[in-house]
């Protein structure tokens, strides 16, 4: 959603309008959920769910503009994510191994069959960027999934723009070294 | 080999991961690779298409029950608009009329504020004395009822105890001197204390600045309970100050008081670490 679209749903939905609280929902919504889902694993949606509760409940109160209003919501969900984890005492131990096993399964000419192993697919993709050493893993999906400038990732993970490319550099690197050694030189 | 692109950004990790095929995979390639460039590795850029891919349906499963939070959320916040001091709760059990002289006899001891911060005075210990206030203050235009706890006009009595809870900004509002002369017929009750009308004043004067703030001020709560609510103050304020005011307007609403749960802050989970907002991504930087 463009910024100037989610601006308008944020207005709405500030003044009490729910279709542009669903607008909200659907266009962010995704990308937050494959960055919970790369931070805690398969209690992603619980999590997320967490979060969107508590932005129905302060959104009628949230001040700044879209972009703001979209590092906000990240934040949430990356504070009920850092919640859970603490809760838990770690990371899970992402499973690489199937992750490569659900990306390569997604050979179907069935529409349904391909919509439902896209989903796989995505979950896999998300999974194996989860992989990384969380710092890595943060700057990749924040960047590459939920689509964030290096200036608003820095600002929510609280560090220097410079730390933020450094750490998807690395993120991306190791990726490509796991996906090199599995499937041998692209 | 262009000695930016040496591995400034790796050092020895990416030494041990044996990584030195791809020496020419450095940070700007990976600032293109996420800007959308069609660079790097493949199997890396197709995973990154893969994990950004649009949305599947399942993943929007949770709408509904964001949706049901958004509504109950509207709700509280709603029920926060109308909220009133608890004193105004007491006084809805006692009956207006009552209660609003109660209520007046409270402010004078300064205890009324208390309210605000979750003290609440007892009531009963004021019915040993006489309510201070004629009951044409606390019912501006309902003279037609009668008034079971009317007695003579008392000035108000000076407080009985420290007003503990009283915030500083309330006592220069109180001595603001009253002003501005009474209109014909809607002419305020002689006994109404300066107070008040200073408080009206500063009131009005609020609500110009920004309005439907002062209702939620501290400052302007012995005002409020006067009134007989936070949508009464601006009905009873034009009686005291002298202007017309509307019959309905006056007509108590104290039934309606509610507590709600506080709503969270805004922001209080955000984070706020400034001063990088200059340094944008710069693809191919």
């Amino acid at each position: 959603m463009e910024a100037a679209d989610l601006g308008r749903a944020l207005d709405g939905a500030r003044s009490g309008d729910e279709f542009a609280f669903r607008s909200i929902y659907r266009a962010l919504q995704p990308g937050i959920l494959r960055y919970v889902r790369g931070l805690v694993g398969e209690d992603a949606e619980d999590v997320a769910s967490e979060a969107w509760a508590q932005v129905a409940r302060d959104i009628g109160d949230f001040p700044g503009d879209a972009d703001g209003f979209r590092r906000w919501v990240v934040t949430i969900a990356r504070n009920r994510a850092l919640d859970h984890l603490r809760r838990r005492r770690r990371r899970p131990p992402a499973s690489v191994a199937a992750a490569f096993d659900e990306l390569e399964d997604r050979a179907s000419d069935d529409d349904t069959e391909k919509r439902v192993l896209e989903a796989v697919a995505t979950n896999a993709a998300v999974a194996l960027i989860g992989s990384l050493p969380q710092e890595q893993a943060e700057a990749v999906l924040l960047r590459v999934v939920v689509g964030l400038d290096v200036a608003s990732v820095a600002e929510i993970l609280g560090k220097r723009p410079g730390a933020v490319r450094t750490a998807t550099h690395r993120g991306l690197r190791r990726l490509a070294d796991l996906l090199e050694d599995r499937n041998g030189p692209a | 080999m262009d000695p930016r692109n040496a591995w400034g950004a790796g050092g020895a990790e990416e030494d041990e991961m044996g990584i030195d095929r791809n020496r020419d995979f450095d940070v700007s390639v990976s600032e293109r690779i996420v800007a959308g460039e069609d660079v790097g590795p493949r199997n890396l850029v197709n995973l990154l298409a893969i994990a950004a891919a649009p949305a599947h349906g399942d993943e929007t499963a949770g709408e509904e029950a964001a949706v049901m939070a958004f509504r109950a959320a509207r709700r509280r916040l709603a029920e926060r608009g109308n909220r009133k001091p608890a004193v105004v709760r007491w006084a809805a059990l006692l009956g207006a009329k009552t209660a609003a002289a109660l209520a007046v006899a409270v402010v004078a001891t300064g205890a009324a504020l208390a309210a605000g911060t979750g003290v609440l005075p007892n009531p009963f210990r004021k019915l040993d004395t006489p309510p201070t206030v004629p009951a044409s203050v606390t019912s501006p235009v309902g003279e037609t009822t009668p008034d079971p706890v009317r007695t003579p006009p008392v000035v108000p009595s000076q407080p009985s105890g420290p007003p503990a809870s009283v915030p500083p900004s309330v006592a220069p509002l109180i001595s603001l001197p009253p002003t501005g002369a009474p209109a014909n017929g809607g002419a305020p009750p002689p006994t109404v204390p300066a107070s008040m009308t200073g408080l009206c004043r500063a009131y009005q004067a609020h609500e110009d600045r920004q309005p439907g703030s002062a209702a939620n001020s501290p400052a302007f709560a012995s005002l409020v309970v006067a009134a007989g609510g936070a949508d009464q103050v601006p009905a009873y304020c034009a009686a005291v100050l002298g202007e017309q005011l509307t019959t309905e307007s006056a007509q108590g609403s104290l039934q309606d008081a509610g507590s709600v749960p506080d709503a969270g802050e805004p922001g209080s989970d955000g984070t706020a670490v400034d001063g990088t907002g200059a340094d944008t991504a710069a693809p191919g930087q």
